[in-house]
């Protein structure tokens, strides 16, 4: 279930006769932005009608807005007209995530649950997992007065008198624990995904992060799922630590792919236009020795200095005891084997506590298991499992009506 | 020491500046986005710490204002005056003069020490690469050398014959017993003789199915007849009398149920009952019974042929590789079995318990040597190396397959025999080992990592130095044969 934040709320305002079953998703990422768009079919199983990717070119909001549209516009030319419905991801380094657990006695154990109490659980909790996530965003930029928003909220588990419930609504008991997955993020950039919006003349249905449709999506195939979800993207590396189906906590840090894209071009004095060309070339050995090995040892290179950064993220995250052993790969970085090599090989892990020695995973389209199979057999598709996670935000808007509908 | 950082400056940037920085204390100074993350930062820390550095990211590395010292600040030295000097006593120079000899002679046997002394490994690790490649190799019995050329090494055509012997337990089923026997009463009732030869099928009345022979030949006489005159005259009265015989017979068919009791009628083919009866009218026909016994089936046969082919094969070709010398090679699949003789002592469906087959075959293969394998692969490998690149022979790393049969070819007599054979090794790029030891020698270990970190292919190395000096001393040593250098790939 995804609730959003009441300034997103007027975005929402649902069609009663919508037929609606379309949408787009917007992925920002730190060097290209990519979009999707999806529909609905018998199934309930969504489709990828399209998909756009362009190359930021700049950093400024200039150059986003011109990839989204360049992207957008890719995306949703197959089917030559509007969608109304945006689901907009938010970068991953800047969402707050968190999962707050709460135990509440009922003063009356023996009237059933009613649906006030659990919005009075729901925002005790948002609450306290506010003011906790304010502080750590103010920590981590420096910046205390730095003001953030609830995305989304999720309940991730929840027991009353020690059983386990899917939904609290109408049962007895006496004591409640809640555990409420909520995500935040800095105004500002809601505030730039209501812009992008508005240029693509969409409804900002719903603002979230892929770390988070990633982890639902493992979620509602494994309730128990506990494990590390490392987004390796072009400029940030994110991780997620998910325990019991929830997201404990995320870092990111400013390093990915596009160091070692950087590295070849120094090293063998391309433009940065042609080292995406040569690092296709290098994972297909089509380089002749010389070049491979430079490009190797540019990659090796950075690389070394990603997985000193991955072991720093590890051992920042607080009140970890134990780590999940499983440590799931997305993002460019999963699709270039010497991150996973070296994950393998290198005795990175030795400072952190794991359950177990750490096993990496890839994770493929195939894991998104609510997509047709268009996209999960669609070559060109291969690695955007984070992008298209997101559609699962949009289908969850659609079973609860939310999907605002075509605008023509 | 202090680095300038730019604000667009990638973390990734800054950790290598850090790295390539030569002080083990490294401050950061200006403004940049990513050091406006505490995790950025975290990273930045663990980082150099790594390197054994510590890194000073200032007050979130705002430039110091820092003025430089002006050289005056820098200190001014007193002047020396060393006109004094002339004017002191000869007992004073002594004095100060002896110890400094010592000291100089000290100092210069320590300078030795250092410049001799040392000695150094370096390790070099080259990143490698597979080379595989499948070269198909002809063994000709006919050849007295290798031919790289044409890929021919010499063979030996070697043979055995050999005998084996399989016994098998037998699986198939018959049935075996008693065939009923008794006697029958033939009547003739017809105007001729009946004959009847042994062999002659009857058939019960009451079954079709069940059928007995006559033991022996039979003759039954024909039926006679005899006119007597009334006793009152009035006329005669005519008497006929059929020929009767006894016979034996035997059921077709072992089993009870040719046992019948008496009274039963049989009919001879072609005779009908009215003209000759056939009846046990005086005793039942007995002593038939049946029971399963094991026999040879065709499965049986097929499955000794079978286990007899595995099993003389592999006693072959055990036989041949006993007459293997030096390190000749057989071939997997190369083995020719031809058979020479194949006895059953059974013959299917055959009443027996056990099946035996006696089998001898001739083997013959076309052995080769290894070393002349390695003899013609080795050149024909190292004309695939790409340029650059060398072939890692320090540790003999050809992997040589054994050679894979194709098939046999005969040409002008001979029994040529075609290989594959696959050869892996690792191939690195081209070093010069004593170039190299050249260039580091005596030379500081940054200048050395900096030399060694130019040099393509290299995936690491390690520098170790005897004996351990402060750092101000630490150099490679002076004299290049103190310098053990190797080479290693990953």
């Amino acid at each position: 279930m995804i609730k959003l934040p009441k300034l997103l709320q007027l975005a929402l305002l649902k069609k009663e006769d919508s037929q609606e079953k379309r949408f787009l998703v917007l992925d920002t990422g730190s060097r290209v932005v990519k979009s999707a768009c999806f529909s609905i079919d018998a199934s309930n199983k969504i489709k990828v009608e399209g998909f756009g990717k362009e190359i930021r070119v700049g950093d400024g909001l200039k150059a986003l807005e011109e990839a989204t549209i360049g992207a957008v516009n890719k995306a949703r030319s197959a089917l030559g007209e509007r969608i109304a419905d945006l689901v907009y991801a938010i970068p991953s380094e800047k969402a707050i995530l968190c999962t707050t657990t709460a135990k509440i006695t009922r003063a009356k154990p023996q009237s059933p649950i009613k649906e006030s109490e659990i919005a009075e659980i729901t925002a005790k909790i948002t609450k306290s997992a506010y003011i906790e996530s304010a502080k750590r965003y103010g920590e981590l930029y420096k910046n205390a007065e730095a003001k953030i928003d609830l995305l989304n909220t999720s309940f991730v588990a929840t027991t009353i008198d020690g059983s386990k419930v899917l939904n609290p609504l109408k049962y007895q008991g006496e004591k409640i624990e809640a555990s409420l997955f909520c995500a935040f993020a800095p105004e500002e950039e809601i505030k730039k995904a209501k812009r992008l919006a508005q240029i693509l003349g969409c409804h900002l249905s719903a603002v979230t992060s892929s770390l988070y449709t990633i982890t639902k999506s493992l979620t509602l195939k494994n309730l128990d799922f506990n494990g590390t979800i490392v987004d390796i993207g072009a400029k940030v590396t994110n991780v997620a630590v998910v325990f019991g189906g929830g997201i404990y906590a995320n870092l990111a840090v400013n390093l990915g792919t596009e160091d070692g894209r950087e590295k070849i071009c120094e090293v063998l004095g391309i433009s940065p236009a042609e080292s995406g060309k040569i690092l296709e070339m290098y994972k297909d050995q089509k380089l002749d020795p010389e070049s491979y090995n430079k490009v190797k040892g540019a990659l090796h290179n950075s690389i070394d200095v990603w997985i000193t950064g991955l072991e720093s993220l590890f051992l920042q995250f607080e009140g970890v005891k134990i780590f999940p052993e499983n440590i799931y790969l997305l993002g460019g970085g999963s699709n270039i084997a010497e991150y996973q090599n070296l994950l393998t090989t290198q005795d990175w892990s030795k400072n952190i506590a794991f359950k177990s020695a750490p096993v990496i995973t890839k994770l493929e389209l195939s894991d998104l298991w609510y997509l047709t199979p268009n996209a999960t057999e669609e070559p060109s598709l291969k690695g955007e499992t984070g992008t298209l996670s997101l559609g699962l935000a949009g289908l969850e808007l659609w079973k609860e009506g939310a999907l605002y509908g075509n605008t023509n | 020491m202090e680095i300038p950082i730019n604000p667009e400056d990638s973390l990734f940037a800054l950790a290598e500046k850090i790295r390539n920085c030569r002080e083990e204390t490294v401050s950061l100074v200006g403004t940049n986005v990513a050091l406006t993350n505490k995790t950025n930062q975290m990273f930045l820390v663990e980082f150099a710490k790594k390197f054994r550095k510590t890194v000073i990211l200032g007050s979130n590395t705002i430039p110091t204002n820092e003025t430089p010292h002006s050289p005056a600040e820098q200190g001014t030295a007193p002047v020396k005056d060393d006109l004094g000097v002339e004017e002191r006593s000869l007992k004073f120079s002594l004095r100060i003069l002896i110890p400094l000899v010592f000291i100089s002679l000290g100092l210069g046997a320590l300078f030795a020490l250092w410049w001799f002394v040392p000695k150094a490994t370096v390790n070099i690790m080259l990143n490698s690469e597979v080379l595989v490649k499948n070269i198909e190799v002809t063994v000709d019995p006919a050849s007295n050398g290798v031919d790289i050329t044409n890929k021919v090494i010499p063979g030996v055509e070697l043979s055995v014959v050999k005998s084996e012997r399989k016994t098998l337990e037998t699986t198939g089923k018959i049935l075996v017993g008693e065939k009923a026997r008794g006697t029958v009463t033939i009547t003739n009732k017809t105007a001729g003789d009946k004959s009847f030869d042994a062999g002659t099928i009857l058939v019960l009345e009451s079954d079709e199915n069940i059928k007995y022979t006559l033991i022996e030949d039979l003759e039954v006489p024909k039926k006679t007849v005899s006119e007597t005159p009334k006793a009152d005259g009035t006329g005669t009265v005519i008497t006929e009398t059929f020929g009767i015989k006894e016979a034996d017979i035997e059921a077709e068919e072992v089993g009870e149920k040719y046992n019948k009791d008496k009274g039963s009628i049989f009919l001879i083919d072609e005779e009908s009952k009215e003209n000759v009866l056939v009846q046990n009218d005086k005793e039942r026909i007995d002593k038939g019974e049946s029971h399963e016994a094991k026999a040879v089936s065709k499965e049986d046969v097929d499955l000794v042929i079978s286990q007899m082919d595995n099993s003389i094969k592999s006693s072959a070709t055990d036989a041949l590789r006993e007459k293997l010398v030096g390190d000749q090679v057989i071939p997997d699949g190369a083995v020719a079995i031809a058979t020479i003789e194949q006895t059953f002592d059974k013959k299917v469906g055959e009443q027996s318990d056990l099946l035996v087959l006696d089998q001898t075959v001739k083997a013959t293969v076309t052995v080769y040597s290894k070393s002349h394998l390695t003899e013609i692969v080795a050149p024909i490998l190292k004309g695939a190396i790409p340029d650059k690149f060398s072939l890692y022979e320090t540790d003999n790393q050809l992997e040589i397959s054994d050679g894979i049969f194709l098939n046999y070819s005969a040409s002008a007599g001979t029994q040529k025999m075609n290989l594959q054979v696959k050869v892996k090794s690792f191939i690195i790029p081209k070093l010069d080992t004593e170039k190299t030891r050249d260039a580091i020698t005596g030379q500081p270990i940054p200048a050395v990592k900096d030399y060694l970190d130019n040099l393509p292919g290299i995936a690491s190395y390690q520098i170790e130095i005897w004996p351990p000096l402060p750092n101000f001393a630490r150099t490679m040593p002076h004299v290049t044969n103190r310098i053990e250098l190797t080479v290693g790939h990953k």
